[in-house]
This record gives C-alpha cells, structure tokens and sequence, in this order.
C-alpha cells in the first residue's frame, strides 16, 4: 500500500509513563523530630523587627496562633489538632459515621500525591517583594506565614513538606497541605496552575478508592472543604491528563456536594426526632449543632454554583440560579426561618444576584435584586454601628454607574464616604467614577491618599489596578512610578487580607 | 488605543515634548472579582486567614460571591462595536519634573477628529463643552489636562481617531528670565475598527387580509455577533402608516416581563403583526406608500441592547417592506 513501508508497523512500547519517584521520606507523625510546621511563633519571626514578635502578633485579634502552638499541644502533628485534643471536639454525635478523615482507614497510602513531578516551580514575586520573601522560605511554620499573607512562600512551603516531608499514610495532613497549596495558588492569581495540580493529584474525588465503607455508609476521605475547592478548580483548567472538558461539570460535582449536604441535614433531623425524649441535652445540641453546620454547607454550596456560573461566562444561568436560590428560600419549609444565619443568606444571595445583574449589564433585573434587599432590610437599621457599609448599600450607586449616570454615582459615593470615612471600598469606586466626570484630580487625590503609610486596611487588589491605570494615563513614567508603588508596599506590614500581599505584581501590571 | 501610529513630528531636532498625550477608553467600569475560597473544615486551624480570599476591605467575612462590589477603570481597548456609543478619555500631561525650573509648558491645548469610512477627511469631535472645550488651559507640572468625547458609531470599518496637543513651551535662562517661548504641536493618531454586534435577517408574509385591510406578520432573527452576551433592552417597530404593529414577543408574558439576553452567536426570532388600518378619512396621505419598485413599506424595527456592565446600544434598520397584497 505504502511504497515507502509506513503501512502498520510495530511499535516498540516504552514506558515512558513511569518516572521513579524519589524516595519519599519515611519519617512519621510519630517520629519526634523537629517539624517546622509545629513550631511556634516565636521561633524566627520573619522580620525581627517587624509585627511577627509574639507582643506586637498577640495585640491582632486574629493572632491566637501564639497560643494554638503553645508547647503543651505541641504535637508533632499540628495541622491537625482535632486529633491532638479531642476533648475540644463537640460530644460524640449519634448516629454519626467515624470523621471522614480520621485514620479510619490506615492502610491509605497516599504516596502518589507526593510526587514532585505534580508540583511546578512559581514564578518569583516582583524585585520589591523579592528579599522578604525568600528570607521566609523555608523556615517559617506555615500556620505563619498564612496568618501574614506570605502566600507565595505558603504555596512553596506546603510542596516542600508535601514532597520532602510527608509519611504517605499521614492523611490528614497531605490533604491540609495540599488545600494550603491550591487555595495559595488560586489567591496569588495561578487558577490554572492549581486545577492542573488538582487533576494531578486528587483529581476526580468521586472515585471508589476515595470512599470509606468503615461506618454503616461510605464517607468520602478527602475533606469536605478541599472537595468544594477541588470542584471549583474543574471549572478554571483541563481535566485529568490535559484534555479539555466541559468547564460547568465543576457545577455537576457541587451538586454532588449538595446531595451530600441534603442528606445529612435529613438524616440528622430524623435522629433527631427518633431520638426525643430519649436523648441527653449535649446530644442534642451536638446533633443540632451538627445539623446547622450542613445547612450553612448546603447555602454556601448554593452561592457557589453561581460563583462557578460567572466563572465559566454563564451570568445568566448565574443569575436565574440565585433568583431560585431566593424564592425557595422564602418559602416553602424555609420561609419560617428567622435566624440570623437563614436571613445574612438570603441578603447575600440577593446581593449577589444583584451584582450578577449588574455584570452582566440586565439592569432592570439588578434593580428587581435591590428593590428586593431594601425590602428585605429592618426599618430600624437593627446592624450595629459599623465602620463598614454592607453590601446592600453599595449596589444602588453601582446600579447608577452601569446606568451611565456619572454625576449620580459620584454624589451617591459622597454620601456614603460623609457615612463611612476611610472606607477603602468607597473611595475607589468614588475615584473611579470622578474620572468619569472629568474630574482626573480628585481622582488622583483619593487613589494616592489611599496609599498612605498607616492606613488600615492594606491596599487591595483592584485599588492597586486603578492606581496603575491612572499613573499609566497620567505619565509617560508609568513603569517607574508603579516601581515606587511596589516598594512601599513591600515596605508595609505584611497583611493577609484580600490576597495578601504579593497579589500587587499583577495588579500593577508590572 | 488598538493600534498607534508613529508621531508625525520631527523630534529628534526639536527634542522631546514636554507634554503626553495618553488615551483611555472609558466603556463602563466593571465589577471586581474575589476567589471565595472553601474554608478546609469547620475546624479552621488549617485554613486562609478570614479575609484572604475577598476582593476588598469589608466587615462580613462570609460572602461566596464571585464578584466583588468594587468598580474598575476599564482593562482594555476591547472591540467597537456599531450603534453603540464611543467614549474616551484624552490626558494630556505635563511631564515636566515638579523641580525642573528651565522650563515651563502652558496654553495646553487639545484637539480631536474622528475618519470614519464615510467621511475619510474626518469630522471634528466634541471635547466636553460644558467645560472649557478645547479652550487652551495652563497645566501644572506633574499634573494633567482631562478631556472627555463621546461619539455614537454608526458605520462599520476603519475608523481613525486624531488627537492633536498643543502648548507653548517656555524656556527659562539663569534668574527664571524667559530665554524663549515657542509653540509645540504634536498629533496621535488612534486606528480602530467598528464591527456589527447585532446582524438582523427579516421576512414579512402577508396574512390572509381582513374587511378593513391588509395583514402583515414580520418576523425577525436578531444574531450576536460579538463574544459577549448582550440584554435586548426593547424590539420595536415605528410603523409606516396606515399600519399598526402589535408585538408577539416577550411583553406578553405579564406576569415575568424580564427583558431576553442573546449569548455569543446565538439568535433570538422575534415577531409582529402589522394590520392596516381603515381610512378615516379621504386624505391622500393615508394610504400605503410603496418603494420606487413597486414595494409596500411596513416599517422600522428598532432594537437598544445593554452589553457588560451596562454600555448601551441601539439600532435602527431600513424600511421594511413586502409585495403588494394579491387582492
């Protein structure tokens, strides 16, 4: 057929799938041995001069770590500390199966998530960011370097201890180690680099060998919170082995979760009535304890499908979802729901139904979302004093923005900013829309004060991408002056909010 | 800006200018997003600190949402589109250093012309008048000049924007004397392309007729032409008298009136039915004009849309016409 033979020929099979894995290390949970991740805070803060000394850290509200790695819990297991310290676990739940991640099952060997081939190599924070940051690797506890928003060395750190110092059988904390890596990944801005690592790794967490049957049911192994991130991943990258697939199976497998979620809200109910009369007070409370916490997980996953929808370029579907989200949410069984967790739902699912109107530019049905929320709001103002204004106060001036009516917007944001001073959130957007009405210098006036040193929070991303936008519009020095922003913020206290603190190389566009 | 020329003076004799010219351009603003990670377990040892994976400064530390209520300045030049409006922003900066005392720029002075395909020798555009227009203003160094145009895009094709800066720029010898003054002018030229984002394909068929008239059904495919999904504001006919349109499209459903969104390369039919109205009177004026060749014209449609985050767009089209009823 072929005259110059390249009909069917034999080919030489070559393994060439099977790359050794370096030997991984056999140390223990057990093996007592210095572990970095258990070591305290006061052990080299990384930058002596700085907030991370145990004074200055114990003045942060947030900053318990000091306590949580206390020597008497040092356990060499610190990730995780349920198992250290039972007793601050709630009461034995009846008719609960084994904790899905407890050593129930000891023969799960994970060595294959230990393979240095599924972690890639980041690339380096910008120059200002350069000298801090590598001082941390490596040396700082991981609990610390969360807690300051070293995101970029959290991200390094947690493959380090994956692929270097992590026993195979140790499960639970191969899996807080991998959720600190790709949800580290997804804040520094790499979500396609985290869904390939979790296709690589866990990949498709529906699979038998991640189901336990020890209890009456199978129990997924891998933590519920890392499957909800898992899933969302499916949504940003290629599936297992780099094909490409259908983005919105992620909202298949969030529907999964929710089955889950559902059925153990039921099944927690019904033992609960079965139970009456017969069950001590802590029972109950732990069961109905228990019962809360899967509802809070059934909402959530509920605004999560719709995050996953604006992900994948569905607003629509994002938007009709939410509005379903909220019609059965008040009513129905759940219309009866006065507490505090049902009602922040559903002025969250509203807000965000609104801001999906509002993106997708449906603005009559942004404004059905508002007219709903002022509705929904207590006449009387019943939230306390706050120094933030919630999310409902910042949709009717967006809504005048997307309505092109400038001029309103900007008198709006002046009011809120006499309400709120200082509010970062006001401020950019105010800035924003005065360069709209040809007002470039109050515009730059708002977004430079922001930068000022002491000013709490810290700067946050999409301010950072305005003041690269303006200086871009406003000089031809734009590159250096972005480098001048740079290095004052690598000069201010580490922070872990809104991305932390590295997140300014992309948003500076640098 | 898409695409730039090269600058058309001679600088390398007369030196850099001491004034920029930078141009955004100012759709709307969008929305910010956020990560809204999972936290790990209820157990929270483990997990990103409360407010790492929010988008901006807020007290509620619970909130899924993918997006943000934070307002960004536009990312990009991003695709022109025909029928909607084209705004733009024009800064132009004086770079000189705030210390620098040889020199000084002022009568800044900003101009622009769009070219379009059908008038290629460009027409002026309007630089906000309720602000000075293109009056020349005194800039202070380090600070700019903001002009801001707005033009609706009616053709498709090659569009150039033209900018023109000029400013007298002051040179200062020893003891601030003025060594010399001289006027600058420099241009930039913005090369763009306005495509179609609404393609619109008609039929009409005539109805069987009744006693006082006429029947005509039109009915139409709307097509997005453009990667995004853009909201149908409102469908309407403007009518050729005699004929009344009345609509078959989404008005009906009263008790859910939202307005339909047509995603990238999708299509959306749409109907009405046109009926001629009986002649009141015997005026002339009344009966059904025809085309030249012999068509009946039943009307205009009419179409606004709202794309991403609100910019708005309209369309009109031709008469639309059908054959002369057999009767």
């Amino acid at each position: 057929m072929d005259p110059k033979g390249r009909g069917h020929g034999r080919m030489n099979s070559v393994e060439e799938r099977r790359v050794n894995r370096p030997r991984s290390s056999t140390r223990g949970p057990l093996d007592e041995q210095e572990d970095p991740l258990s070591a305290t805070t006061e052990s080299l803060p990384p930058n002596p001069s700085r907030a991370l000394s145990p004074d200055s850290a114990s003045q942060r509200p947030s900053s318990s770590a000091a306590q949580r790695y206390a020597p008497q819990f040092q356990s060499p297991n610190l990730l995780s500390p349920r198992s250290s310290h039972p007793a601050a676990r709630s009461p034995t739940r009846p008719g609960q199966s084994p904790r899905p991640f407890s050593p129930s099952r000891p023969e799960l060997d994970l060595s294959h998530l230990l393979s240095p081939s599924h972690y890639q190599p980041l690339p380096s924070p910008p120059q200002p960011f350069q000298s801090r940051s590598l001082a941390l690797a490596g040396r700082t506890p991981i609990p610390t370097l969360l807690q300051y928003g070293h995101f970029h060395s959290a991200a390094i750190a947690a493959a380090e201890h994956l692929t270097l110092h992590t026993a195979p059988r140790d499960v639970d904390r191969i899996f807080s180690l991998l959720y600190v890596r790709l949800a580290c990944l997804v804040l520094l801005g790499h979500g396609e680099e985290a869904a390939r690592e979790a296709a690589a790794t866990i990949g498709d967490w529906t699979q038998p060998m991640w189901l336990s049957y020890a209890g009456r049911r199978p129990v997924n192994l891998v933590p519920f919170g890392l499957r909800v991130l898992l899933t969302r991943l499916q949504a940003e990258g290629p599936g297992p082995a780099g094909q490409v697939v259908d983005p919105r199976r992620a909202v298949m497998g969030l529907y999964e979760l929710a089955r889950e979620a559902r059925g153990n809200v039921g099944r927690i109910s019904e033992a609960l009535k079965e139970g009456e009369g017969k069950l001590e007070k802590s029972e109950v409370e732990g069961l109905e304890g228990e019962r809360r916490m899967w509802k809070t997980r059934l909402r959530d996953l509920g605004v999560t499908v719709a995050g996953v929808l604006v992900d994948v370029g569905d607003l629509e579907g994002a938007g009709e979802h939410l509005r379903g989200l909220n019609r059965s949410s008040s009513a129905g069984e759940d219309a009866n729901e006065q507490d505090e967790g049902t009602m922040a739902f559903r002025r969250q699912s509203l807000v965000t139904e609104g801001l999906v109107w509002l993106r997708l530019g449906g603005l009559q049905a942004a404004r059905g979302a508002i007219e709903g929320l002022q509705e929904g709001e207590p006449s009387g103002s019943s939230m306390l004093e706050s120094t933030h204004p919630s999310t409902a106060e910042l949709l009717p001036p967006l809504l005048k923005a997307a309505e092109g009516n400038y001029p309103g917007a900007v008198d709006a944001w002046e009011s809120l900013h006499a309400k709120y001073p200082g509010n970062l959130t006001i401020e950019n957007n105010l800035a924003v829309c005065l360069l709209y009405t040809r007002q470039l210098g109050k515009t730059r006036d708002y977004l430079t004060s922001m930068l000022e040193k002491g000013r709490e929070p810290s700067p946050f991303p999409s301010f950072l991408f305005n003041l690269a936008t303006l200086l871009e519009l406003t000089t031809e020095k734009a590159r250096d002056r972005k480098m001048d922003v740079a290095t004052m913020l690598a000069e201010l206290e580490p922070d872990s909010e809104c991305g932390g603190w590295e997140r300014a190389a992309v948003e500076l566009k640098l | 800006m898409s695409r730039q020329r090269a600058q058309s003076t001679s600088d390398a004799i007369k030196g850099p200018h001491s004034v920029s010219l930078k141009v955004l351009r100012l759709s709307r603003p969008s929305l910010a997003g956020q990560t809204a990670l999972p936290a790990l377990d209820e157990d929270k040892d483990l997990s990103l600190p409360r407010h790492a994976s929010r988008g901006y400064p807020a007290s509620d530390a619970h909130d899924l949402s993918t997006i943000a209520p934070v307002l960004r300045l536009p990312e990009s030049f991003a695709a022109a589109y025909v029928g909607e409006f084209f705004t733009c922003t024009l800064c132009g900066n004086n770079e000189i250093d705030e210390g620098d005392e040889t020199r000084a720029v002022s009568r800044v002075r900003i101009t622009a012309e769009m070219q379009t395909p059908s008038n290629p020798g460009g027409a002026q555009v309007d630089l906000d008048t309720t602000n000075g227009g293109a009056e020349a203003a005194d800039v202070a160094p380090g600070s700019s000049l903001q002009k801001i145009f707005r033009v609706e895009l009616k053709e498709e094709g090659k569009h150039t924007l033209v900018v023109t800066v000029s400013y007298t720029e002051t040179q200062f010898a020893s003891e601030g004397k003025a060594a010399g003054g001289r006027m600058r002018t420099f241009r930039k030229l913005y090369q763009f392309v306005a495509m179609p984002l609404i393609g619109v394909r008609t039929k009409t068929n005539e109805l069987p007729s009744k006693k006082d008239g006429a029947r005509f059904c039109l009915e139409a495919q709307l097509e997005n032409l453009s990667d995004h999904t853009v909201c149908l504001q409102s469908v309407d006919i403007l009518p050729k008298p005699p004929f009344k349109p009345s609509s078959f499209n989404w008005e009906l459903n009263l008790a859910n009136p939202t307005s339909p969104t047509i995603g990238p390369r999708d299509v959306y039919q749409i109907a009405f039915l046109l009926e001629q109205q009986p002649t009141k009177d015997s005026g002339a004026d009344v009966g059904p004009s025809l085309t030249p060749d012999k068509r009946l014209i039943l009307g205009q449609l009419s179409i606004h849309w709202t794309s991403p985050m609100g910019d708005q767009g309209s369309l009109s089209t031709g008469w639309l016409t059908s054959i002369l009823p057999s009767a």
